[in-house]
């Protein structure tokens, strides 16, 4: 098992096998990640939601995300998949209407290469945090503030509320105001 | 194997981390929930004193000043007496509850024997201070100016003890000095708060102002009659004032419960806290041997010790005290306020407008002197009433106490075993029911009757203000958002009351409540083994017929006298309740009183629209400060 | 306990009582709960103002007031929360009786913390409210973000709310509903609501409602989707056999176009893709929906979410068509499998495919979402290679052509998946 980084492990997670075979449907990408602890393990719990490009800047559709797929790090052992449609927790959500559009408000001005760059800082930085809970790597407030500044830049508005619903202690600490 | 990671709850808290900079910031010194074992090994304090912060202690300089300015000397003093409390330097802690056995049992095992000069700290009549000194000393102010000291010993205490049955005793105040390592430490002051019900109506006031004024309170409460409505109001009271926010509660006289019901009386008090809402924490301050290991980390006088230091270090200490001090400026501001006011009202029209509004103005003052005491007699009415309602529920207790004793003795196989071994116990159990029966409807009555109080005193000052209140229009047409949560809806203008002797006096009034009531469980505790007395030995060689007779006799003839005895107690107490609430609005009316008088006076050599003008400068002043508390 | 007497006070010593004082027993329990003060304010002898205190904290809880002296309450105010700030009022403003402005503060979650400010009116004095406004805070800041205007007029209540949920003064969100009660029967018949998401006070959306009286519920009967983008696909242009070089052409396209067909608004593009390949490699008419059925009673394909990249081909395996479906491919695989008669099926990033690279309209992440099948490459001219797909998804889909670079970025979007069909 090659040392993946997150980053790498989620850009490449839908040929992974274990997700190629929860048939997820054609077109579901995988969003921003949420780390969690469970029984002192660090779990790595990836939302998959679809985007819709329409040609016109800014109006590509963002829909709600509709599965998850959550791993133990940095083992990757595959601990579940759910199916949101089946949550009762999101019950009111159409997965079929778009909730939101991008480029968002704070990355409006930003360029494809830009935007991308500074996602791939945002994943960049789940594997600093995963260093520092697990071999006790140097982790400071300036970095926690950082990952929690590029979040909020990142992170589609729409996608908020189900962040909150998904992991109350992850919005809290990177997405609340 | 899995990797553990290192910090399980990184997700959850807004976590420390240490900053990035070169220095990185030390967390704060952990607050040490006790203290080591060994009791001579104490925590390093942080023992400064309570620091007002620059703004505030500004605030109140200049709102002292402006007072004099005014020449409103009483409520300049009253301001002045509050910021001297306010800064007072040193951690004060009360010790209130019952009284006699249970807290002085608490303060001599605290201080310790090898300290005190004296086998106990008796039970004064006075308010007793105790502070570290180098060598024992006791000083004795008299109330009046004189001050006599002299060495810690048993001799220096005569003169000072009062009688308990008849009240009598020296007046002022005590503070003794020792030796003792904690108080060298810590700085700290005990207070010792004899009950209300052992002095007259003076010292009771007395004892209540000193009460207000401790940083904490420690409540002894005996377990063999643990947390009654009482009490409740006590701490509710004092809690909801913030008047001392910290509190804890010893649980006393562990020993005369049998080992195995140790825990469930532990678990009783604590769930009844609950119950009622409040977080206080629970100490059992002497070694007392319990079934099981659960109640270590609350055992002991280390213990007790490691939550005072504790409480001084807390850092919303300063929060606090600004916060009581705003309200208690904002009463004296409030009441400075009215007077100017009513000086104004009276500056207003010509000399001969202004001089009949002055004639009114002087009656009407005098009146409000007849008013109160009409207030005062409705009082001592009610007062008159909830003893003839205890007098009357004790009478009928005792008929019942005797009936089912005597019931008891009556089927009883070892007359004299039952006569020496259950008959005290069964008495004691008897009492403190009728007690704990009682001491709920006195507390609901005393406390009805000062909300009467209250709302009487609130109206005093609001009839003479005038009520114009504005229609509500939606003037303020709704375009934009900056509509804040305080808007006000109604124009009316309302003075807050400063005659609301109200909070004060409950709080004093739970305070005596709570160590007056006490009392009848000290009488259900205290030398029950009188049945020996009562009965000769020989009976009990004798014919069981005759044995019988006997006891029904001793009982029949027993059991009123120590309900009796009971109630002289509590009726005392009673008694300085009412006198204490009447006390405190007869203060706190005075005050306006004066203030109002004061205002009449200056008044009356006017010096044309000049007087006017300073006076609305000085109103304006006044407003301020006000707003600014306020803030 | 006692028996409860009023006291009355007279305090400036005229003569004339200027206030009674009355204890209360609110829950008749026998102990005295409340005090109610009633006072001359005025001095004119008559009793116009009346105090309560609820809870004996020394502060009046509920004033009521008679300011004509006529013994009719014109306005009650009262403090429930302890304040100090009334927080609910009522007026008779026109003092016939009947209350008819109020006001109140309100604290929906009791944190302490004011959440709604409301004030109405009830103008016509039918005990009914006609227009109240709220102004609710809901984020507990103490700062209003909400204000909402709701007037009610012949059965017809209108609801408008504005947001302001950043504290900025500016509106970021305003929503109108509109209930209708067209026949009085207590229950709505028509419910509509529109909503401006972006603050440009023009509404973007919004769902109307009737009353159906079959079902006695409300019925969506239309909606203005707030994300529906009117998505046209671009022109895209198509193979030319006559013009390409046949030497340069891997596949045979020409031949492969005849089977293209158009999906319409299905999610039916992996079913399409391999509806072409097997028309083509066995020469037999398959029927789409005999296919969809089979495809979807097999648990490969649904209608709502299409199919999976895992079962892309499995309806060639049905149709005993030899296949190799894998990751990571490269062009090179595509064209040597072209050259030797086989067929191909990719899955790629429709966006890419037909808008293109952007760098002003692109997603957060890329994604293949549509199958469709390559059916040549043609390097007639080398500097500007060309795939020809057969796309199902596009109107015109039939031989479109693709650059080179650009189907490949669309490809790399579905990690180089492909079906090779022999």
């Amino acid at each position: 098992m090659s040392k993946l980084s997150i980053r790498e492990t989620v850009q490449h997670i839908n040929t992974h096998d274990f997700v190629l075979h929860c048939n997820m449907p054609l077109g579901y990408v995988p969003g921003l990640p949420i780390l969690k602890i469970i029984h002192d393990e660090l779990c790595l719990q990836v939302p998959f939601l679809k985007y819709k490009v329409t040609g016109q800047p800014d109006q590509t559709l963002v829909y709600p995300i509709r599965y998850t797929v959550t791993m133990t790090w940095p083992e990757k052992k595959m601990i579940g998949f759910s199916n949101l449609s089946y949550d009762p927790a999101f019950a009111q959500v159409d997965f079929s209407k778009a909730i939101g559009f991008f480029r968002h408000d704070a990355v409006k001005h930003m360029k494809k290469a830009e935007y991308r760059a500074m996602r791939d800082e945002l994943l960049d930085q789940y594997d600093k945090v995963a260093a520092a809970l697990l071999e006790g790597a140097e982790y400071t407030q300036e970095d926690e503030a950082h990952m929690r500044r590029l979040m909020q830049i990142i992170m589609e508005p729409s996608l908020y509320p189900l962040y909150q619903a998904l992991d109350q202690d992850f919005y809290g600490k990177y997405l609340a105001e | 194997m899995a990797k553990i990671v290192r910090n399980a709850n990184f997700f959850k808290n807004k976590e420390e981390l240490p900053a990035s900079q070169a220095a990185p910031q030390a967390a704060p010194a952990p607050i040490p929930a006790a203290a080591s074992e060994e009791k001579t090994e104490l925590p390093e304090v942080d023992t400064a004193p309570v620091q007002l912060d620059y703004q505030m202690s500004q605030q109140v300089r200049r709102a002292i000043y402006l007072l004099r300015e005014m020449g409103m000397d009483a409520l300049a003093r009253a301001a002045e007496q509050a910021r001297a409390q306010a800064e007072k330097e040193r951690f004060t802690v009360a010790v209130a509850g019952e009284f006699s056995r249970g807290k002085s049992t608490f303060l001599n095992a605290f201080l310790g024997n090898e300290v005190l000069p004296v086998g106990n700290l008796p039970t004064t009549a006075l308010l007793t201070r105790i502070r570290y000194h180098e060598k024992p000393v006791l000083v004795y102010a008299d109330g009046r100016g004189g001050k006599r000291s002299m060495p810690l010993d048993e001799k220096a205490w005569d003169g000072l003890i009062a009688d308990p049955i008849d009240g009598n005793g020296p007046e002022g105040s005590a503070l003794v000095g020792i030796p003792h390592p904690f108080l060298e430490k810590t700085h700290m002051e005990l207070m010792d708060t004899p009950g209300a019900g052992d002095l007259d109506q003076e010292r009771a006031r007395t004892i209540g102002e000193a009460l207000l004024s401790a940083d904490g309170a420690i409540i002894a409460v005996s377990a063999t009659a643990a947390l009654s409505e009482s009490e409740k109001l006590f701490i509710e009271q004092r809690l909801i004032a913030r008047k001392t926010p910290f509190l804890m509660l010893i649980l006393t006289k562990m020993d005369q419960i049998p080992m195995k019901e140790r825990p469930m009386v532990v678990e009783y008090v604590k769930n009844k806290l609950k119950l009622w809402g409040m977080d206080i924490p629970v100490y059992l301050p002497y070694q007392v041997e319990m079934p099981d290991d659960r109640y270590q980390d609350i055992m002991g006088m280390e213990k007790v010790q490691g939550q005072l230091i504790a409480w001084m270090q807390h850092p919303e200490r300063q929060a606090l005290t600004q916060e009581w001090l705003k309200g208690r400026l904002s009463a004296i501001l409030s009441t400075a306020m009215d007077a100017l006011k009513e000086k104004q009202a009276l500056l207003e029209g010509d000399d001969q407008q202004r001089q009949e509004k002055i004639r009114k103005k002087k009656s009407a003052l005098s009146h409000a002197g007849v008013a109160m005491g009409k207030v005062e007699v409705e009082m001592l009415s009610r007062c008159g009433q909830c003893l003839d309602w205890i007098r009357e529920k004790a009478d009928e207790s005792a008929d019942r106490i005797a009936e089912r004793l005597e019931y008891e003795a009556a089927m009883a196989g070892n007359l004299q075993k039952w006569w020496q071994e259950s008959y005290p116990y069964r008495m004691k159990i008897e009492l403190t029911n009728m007690a704990s029966a009682m001491e709920q409807g006195v507390s609901r009555q005393i406390a009805g009757d000062s909300k009467w109080l209250n709302a009487v005193l609130e109206q005093q000052v609001k009839g003479r203000i005038d009520v114009a209140p504005a229609p509500i229009t939606d003037k303020e047409e709704f375009s934009g958002f900056t509509a804040r949560k305080d808007v006000k809806l109604s124009n009316i203008d309302r003075q807050r009351m400063i005659t609301r002797a109200g909070t004060t006096v409950l709080t004093i009034a739970g305070a005596m409540l709570c160590t007056s009531l006490g009392g009848f469980t000290l009488a259900a505790t205290m030398g029950i083994g009188t049945g020996s007395s009562l009965i000769s030995e020989q009976v009990f060689k004798g014919r069981i017929e005759k044995q019988r007779e006997e006891i029904k006799a001793a009982i029949r003839a027993n059991v009123p006298e120590l309900v009796e005895s009971s109630l002289s107690n509590s009726s005392r107490r009673i008694k300085a309740i009412y006198d204490e609430m009447i006390g405190q609005a007869r203060q706190q009316q005075q005050l306006w009183l004066d203030a109002q008088h004061q205002a009449l006076e200056n008044s009356l050599d006017p010096q044309g629209s000049k007087d006017m003008q300073a006076l609305k400068e000085q109103m304006k002043s006044l407003q301020q400060h006000l707003d600014a508390l306020q803030a | 306990m006692y028996d409860f007497e009023p006291v009355e006070f007279d305090f400036d010593g005229d003569g004339i009582v200027d206030a009674t004082a009355m204890p209360l027993d609110l829950d008749g329990d026998g102990y005295e709960d409340g005090t109610a003060v009633a006072l001359d304010s005025d001095g004119d002898g008559v009793t116009d103002l009346v105090n309560v205190d609820l809870d004996g904290d020394g502060y009046t809880d509920v004033t009521a007031l008679d300011q004509e002296g006529d013994g009719i309450i014109d306005m009650v105010v009262a403090d429930l929360d302890g304040d100090g700030i009334e927080d609910v009022a009522a007026m008779d403003t026109d003092h016939n009786g009947v209350m008819d402005n109020f006001a109140a503060e309100v604290d929906v979650d009791g944190d302490g913390i004011v959440d709604q400010l409301v004030r109405a009116n009830d103008y016509d004095q039918d005990g009914v409210v006609d227009s109240a406004h709220v102004y609710g805070d809901t984020d507990g800041d103490g700062q209003f973000d909400t204000a909402s205007q709701i007037v009610t007029e012949d059965g017809v209540t209108t609801a408008t709310t504005r947001y302001d949920f950043d504290g900025d003064q500016q509106i970021d969100f305003m929503e109108e509903e509109v209930i209708a009660d067209a026949d009085g029967d207590g229950n709505a018949d028509f419910y509509s609501v529109q909503v401006d998401t972006d603050g440009d006070q023009q509404y973007d959306g919004g769902e109307a409602y009737a009353n159906n009286p079959e079902t006695n519920s409300l019925e969506l009967i239309a909606a203005e989707g707030l994300y529906d983008v009117e998505y046209e696909v671009p022109q895209m242009p198509n193979f030319d056999p006559e013009a390409a070089d046949p030497e340069a052409v891997a596949g045979d396209p020409a031949s492969s176009m005849e089977n293209w067909e158009f999906q319409e608004a299905t999610n039916r593009c992996t079913l399409y893709s391999q509806k072409f390949v097997i028309e083509e490699l066995t020469g037999e008419e398959v029927d789409i929906e005999d296919f969809a059925d089979t495809a979807e009673e097999n648990g490969w394909f649904t209608e709502e979410g299409g199919a999976t990249a895992l079962n892309m081909n499995k309806m060639l395996d049905y149709h005993g068509i030899d296949n190799e479906m894998s990751f990571h491919g490269q062009i090179d695989d595509i064209e040597q499998c072209l050259n030797e008669g086989g067929k191909v099926i990719v899955s790629v990033d429709s966006g890419e495919i037909w808008e293109g690279e952007s760098d002003n309209a692109f997603a957060p992440v890329d994604g293949a979402d549509h199958a469709v099948q390559v059916i040549g490459i043609d390097r007639t001219d080398p500097e500007n290679p060309m795939v020809i797909l057969n796309d199902s998804g596009h109107p015109d889909g039939c031989g479109e052509l693709v650059p080179l670079d650009v189907f490949e970025d669309a490809w790399a979007d579905g990690d180089h998946q492909m079906i090779l069909c022999h």
